[in-house]
């Protein structure tokens, strides 16, 4: 599991986003990310699991398994949704 | 824990990225806030592609710009002399003296809807015109229904 190609990554007005770039950047389609979603996207510009992923928050954040392992589904599942995983 | 949460950004906001893209050669799509450019574009529903700034802007072009104020404002041109004047097309009151150097960019295609435009389409080439060239009509129409709805209760 790794993210597509071709998105920037961005800080507008303190908050970082991400934008699919094609032949045109729509701001429309711009995603704001919080600190969690930031984390998680920086890694999965490598190819990883969920369970990878699962265990990093568990490194970085003060949350159990549960939660994270929640969270991870979450986010995966939206990055999934929108097209953004390869 | 969301991890994905989804935000709208005033223009000021957007604006390093939005020159940064330009200043590559790069189109950017937004959907402009506001009213006054109505018919064409309505707030929420129709976006615009901003492409980089031509060496000369003409009548009837639509750039971004921004006013002393800071404010950022996407009307048309509607004189072009030493300086431009613009108007947004539900405006009547025009705005002189916009120089060039406050022009960021230009929009060259626009989305109504599901429905993509160009600007060099023949319909838009006749809207700029009969749209402009009818405001006088459209501005007495307006303060005529305003009187009417104040005089008629």
């Amino acid at each position: 599991m790794k993210l597509k190609d071709g998105f920037l990554l961005r800080t507008v007005a303190g908050q970082t986003v991400v934008l699919p770039t094609g032949d045109e950047l729509d701001l429309n389609m711009m995603i704001t990310l919080n600190d969690t979603g930031k984390f998680l996207w920086e890694r999965l510009n490598e190819d990883t699991t969920e369970d990878a992923l699962v265990q990093a928050l568990l490194g970085e954040y003060d949350v159990d398994e549960a939660t994270a392992r929640i969270a991870v589904s979450n986010f995966v599942k939206k990055l999934s949704e929108n097209g953004f995983l390869a | 824990m969301d991890s994905l949460l989804e935000n709208e950004y005033r223009l000021k906001d957007l604006m390093p990225l939005i020159r940064e893209q330009l200043a590559a050669g790069r189109q950017v799509r937004f959907k402009p806030r506001g009213t006054s450019m109505l018919p064409m574009l309505r707030q929420g529903i129709d976006s615009v592609v901003l492409s980089p700034l031509p060496e000369q802007l003409k009548k009837y072009d639509l750039p971004l710009y921004q006013r002393s104020s800071g404010q950022f404002v996407l009307h048309r041109i509607v004189e072009v002399g030493d300086s431009y004047t613009c108007l947004g097309d539900n405006q009547f009151e025009k705005e002189p003296g916009i120089r060039h150097d406050q022009m960021i960019a230009v929009v060259t295609a626009f989305t109504r809807g599901d429905k993509r435009h160009s600007v060099n389409e023949p319909g838009y080439w006749l809207y700029c015109r009969v749209w402009y060239h009818s405001r006088h009509i459209r501005h007495f129409w307006r303060r005529g229904v305003g009187w009417l709805g104040r005089h008629l209760k």
